[in-house]
């Protein structure tokens, strides 16, 4: 793993103990069931820091467990990694739309993006694995989601089943989560070079599968939390390929150290248009590893 | 009877005693879209309740359990409707939220009136002063309101936590194991 991070051009006496260190807790307010200041007031004694790519996120210096919080038990809040916000503040879902979130479990993102839809419309939550779907349905009751049809498909069905049907689509893939170390080293037990080939092949069926099942007009964000080129711009490039019509947006979010994606990787020169993916990395930002990008299918 | 008729049936006594038990208005389900299986009612926004995707684990939010004599609300959807919430409120103070929340039965005194109906506690200490109009003088927060035994909705700071059973003084959480916050 330590090759490949020099490889990609990290300076390891800053980003691995970085990478190491979990970063400060984050909560994200709950507008399905709690109004912004009044929850704020009850959590004063927190001291929440506000992040400034979204009003309704905030960090925690203070080591507690948010999970025993009332706020949390009544859903007014929900606890996550603030990078974990970012791919639904760049998808920025609308009300009354069709949404589909095509790997959900746990329900972080999904209960992000039915309280940006007010509840209204239709989010399609999907998950392949049984194990992990009582978790994504443990949290949309918390949340109070009322909007939502949670499926068990693999995603790579969506393209076939609902083809051009969706105004946005989640992609939040499974990836070889390399961002997450200091949340778990259980990464390490399944991480590796052909870990991350598996994974990338699982991960090119799904972008066509989620760019087939959205409308031309319509928005995707692909995003993973790992720092694997493969994983990301290669993916990315990979659809660019298959659709050269296909736009990797630009991403502008306040309050955020970012870096552009990389342009090549081990003799692979990457479409040009992957620069606009946002990267996060662990000695610059204060949250896990994360890269996002948002793309959009022309009409 | 057909399964549909039943399960309009279903629904109609479920939205019945959320209007009876608690006064939440039948209205506000009208935007929505209803639905049940088994004994258990269902409510979904009417694109969710219209959608047809293979392999659907579910759709929205369970609201109530249908009993044979009675209708449980459930913890989630009180929650989420707790602000409609007119009658057979509790308000549970920091160390009766913490209980509530582990799902314990705790010693709950509202003063009760024979017959059921209830009675709200005292809201407030009034001073008599010679000369002057009798003035409150300390607010005393509203112990419940329009209390009867059954099946309450338990709240703190305004708030609703969920449901409560309410028997002879004690107050039964009904908070799902799931959900439990303990320590
Ligand atoms: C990074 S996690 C998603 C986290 C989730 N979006 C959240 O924010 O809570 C990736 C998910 O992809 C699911 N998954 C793996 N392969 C899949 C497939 N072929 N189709 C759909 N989901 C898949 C996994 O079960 C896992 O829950």
């Amino acid at each position: 793993m330590l090759e490949r991070f020099e490889e990609m051009g990290f300076d390891l006496s800053r980003f691995v103990p970085a990478l190491l260190r979990p970063p400060s807790q984050a909560f994200r307010i709950n507008t399905l069931k709690g109004d912004r200041e009044q929850v704020l007031e009850s959590l004063a004694h927190l001291e929440p820091e506000p992040c400034g790519w979204n009003s309704l996120v905030f960090r925690v210096k203070k080591r507690l467990k948010l999970g025993n919080l009332t706020e949390h038990f009544l859903g007014l809040i929900y606890a996550q990694d603030s990078s974990s916000t970012i791919p639904v503040t760049v998808l920025d879902p609308q009300p009354h739309e069709e949404i589909l979130d095509m790997s959900a479990a746990p329900g972080s993102k999904s209960t992000q993006i039915a309280a940006a839809m007010r509840n209204t419309g239709l989010l399609v939550a999907n998950d392949v694995s049984p194990k992990r779907i009582p978790s994504l349905t443990g949290n949309l009751d918390r949340s109070g989601v009322l909007n939502t049809v949670v499926t068990r498909l693999p995603g790579q069905a969506y393209g076939y089943i609902a083809t051009e049907r969706f105004d946005r689509v989640l992609l939040d893939a499974p990836c070889s989560s390399e961002g997450t170390l200091s949340r778990s080293f259980r990464t390490l037990e399944i991480w590796g070079e052909s870990a991350i080939k598996r994974l990338s092949a699982t991960q090119r069926n799904l972008i066509m599968s989620a760019y087939y099942s959205l409308k031309p007009g319509g928005v995707m964000v692909y995003s993973t939390c790992t720092f694997a080129p493969e994983e990301n711009e290669g993916t990315v490039s990979y659809l660019l390929k298959k659709f050269s019509e296909a736009i990797v947006e630009p991403i502008n979010l306040e309050g955020l150290n970012t870096q552009p994606g990389f342009s090549r990787w081990r003799g692979e020169e990457f479409n040009p248009a992957v620069k606009n993916i946002l990267r996060l990395f662990p000695h610059q930002h204060d949250g896990e590893g994360f890269c996002v990008a948002r793309i959009s299918k022309p009409n | 009877m057909r399964s549909k008729d039943l399960e309009t049936q279903l629904i109609e006594r479920a939205l019945s005693s959320l209007e009876e038990r608690f006064g939440i208005s039948k209205d506000y389900f009208s935007t929505h879209h209803l639905f049940a299986r088994r004994n258990d009612v269902w409510c979904c926004s009417r694109e969710a309740g219209e959608a047809e995707f293979p392999q659907i684990v579910r759709r929205g939010l369970r609201i109530a359990r249908v009993f044979e004599h009675s209708v449980r609300p459930t913890t989630n959807a009180v929650q989420l409707f707790g602000h409609l919430v007119k009658r057979n409120r509790v308000d549970l103070d920091e160390r009766e939220t913490k209980r509530f929340l582990a799902g314990q039965t705790q010693d709950i005194h509202l003063p009760e009136v024979e017959g059921g109906e209830c009675v709200t506690g005292v809201t407030g200490v009034i001073s008599f002063e010679k000369g002057r109009k009798p003035q409150v003088v300390m607010r005393m927060p509203r112990r419940g309101t329009g209390v009867t035994g059954g099946f309450v909705v338990a709240f703190h700071k305004g708030y609703a936590l969920g449901i409560g059973l309410l028997k002879e003084n004690k107050l039964k959480s009904q908070v799902p194991r799931s959900r439990r916050v303990i320590g």
